[in-house]
């Protein structure tokens, strides 16, 4: 299908309780309640940081307070798909549209509010724009014992689940 | 006996001329009428139109500027109100700061300049980077350590378009960081198409 919209030229919307930021090295840290909506991403934290470029890219690092994680949450623009991810730290590279859980991560894919897959790691590497993702294992897993686990529905009942809330009469 | 007399009288004589005297001089100090107290009540003793006040830094060259129209001054508490106050900081290591606004205060022997209705404080863009302007209904300037900073909501705007928002803001012209201390919101705006290309 057509390439989804160039994430470039949509807003970076960031809310949250304090801000730090420094002129000269163009660096924010936002601090409580940190909510970040850019485009069809969205992503909950405790703590982000960004930093940006000249060119305009952003880099953005997002921690979670004691016992809470990040929460990132990414709609497909023209499917009823949404991935929703969680993990202790999420890194952010806009100019890669990468998205980075690390530490206990767990990225669910769901079509209208079915989960169609499911993959539980250490490090999970999510591109935007090709809708693929990256699993590793390691002692902060998110799966017993260190791995990586993956629950993928069979093509039929994903398709299944994606035409049942699809909207009808195809794309208009 | 008679000089016992005689040295009593000496030493009556010589009381009498300590006591005169003490009186003389007592009696000067109270009929010359001294300045009566300064007036302590707000009320405006001197005015200036047009005025610049410089102040300048610790090796004497101009820091910061203040300018208006006009600017009262008050005996009671020693400060200025300024209408259409301009509040320059211009240190020579640092990137220039303009302040303005409808009227402000000036007090603490100058440490501290309140400027209230509409405010902007600018940082005019320099050197290849964007400038930032900060407008408020009410921000303080520390001029001496150029610093300025409001406890009402602000927005920021900086030259690439990006905008902070929030209540209570901070922003320190040496060192160029700034704080929200309460719901902040950035927008950042995407690059310019043409920027891309």
């Amino acid at each position: 299908g057509e390439s989804p919209r160039l994430q470039q030229d949509v807003p970076t919307l960031i809310d949250s309780d304090q801000l730090d930021y420094d002129d000269t090295k163009q660096t924010s840290v936002f601090t409580g309640n940190v909510v970040l909506t850019r485009g069809d991403l969205s992503l909950r934290a405790e703590r982000l940081e960004l930093r940006q470029n000249d060119a305009g890219e952003q880099f953005a690092v997002a921690t979670a307070g004691a016992g809470k994680q990040v929460y990132v949450r990414q709609t497909q623009p023209d499917s009823v798909e949404l991935i929703e991810g969680y993990a202790d730290r999420a890194e952010w590279d806009s100019r890669a549209e990468q998205l980075d859980f690390i530490g206990r991560a767990v990225v669910t894919r769901m079509a209208c509010s079915q989960k169609l897959d499911e993959i539980r790691g250490e490090r999970i590497s999510y591109n935007q724009q090709r809708n693929v993702y990256s699993a590793s294992g390691g002692q902060m897993s998110g799966a017993p014992k260190g791995r990586v686990r993956t629950m993928i529905q069979s093509r039929t009942t994903s398709d299944a689940a994606v035409k049942s809330c699809a909207p009808t009469g195809g794309k208009q | 006996m008679r000089d016992r007399a005689t040295s009593l009288i000496a030493g009556l004589v010589l009381l009498a001329i300590v006591g005169s005297t003490w009186w003389a001089a007592d009696y000067a100090r109270r009929s010359i009428p001294v300045d009566p107290p300064r007036r302590v009540t707000h009320e405006m003793d001197s005015f200036i139109d047009h005025f610049v006040m410089t102040r300048t830094d610790e090796t004497g060259l101009p820091a910061a500027r203040l300018e208006g129209p006009r600017a009262e001054h008050y005996p009671d508490d020693d400060s200025y109100e300024v209408r259409q106050p301009r509040a320059i900081s211009q240190r020579p290591d640092r990137s220039v700061t303009v302040a303005t606004a409808e009227n402000g205060r000036m007090d603490q022997d100058g440490a501290r300049i309140v400027l209230k209705g509409d405010v902007a404080f600018r940082r005019p863009p320099a050197n290849g980077e964007p400038g930032l302007l900060i407008e408020s209904e009410q921000i303080t300037l520390l001029p001496n350590e150029d610093v300025a900073f409001t406890e009402l909501p602000a927005a920021v705007t900086r030259g690439d378009g990006s905008r902070i928002t929030g209540t209570g803001m901070q922003y320190d012209n040496s060192s160029r960081q700034l704080t929200v201390s309460s719901d902040a919101r950035v927008k950042i705006a995407p690059r310019a198409p043409e920027a891309n290309d």
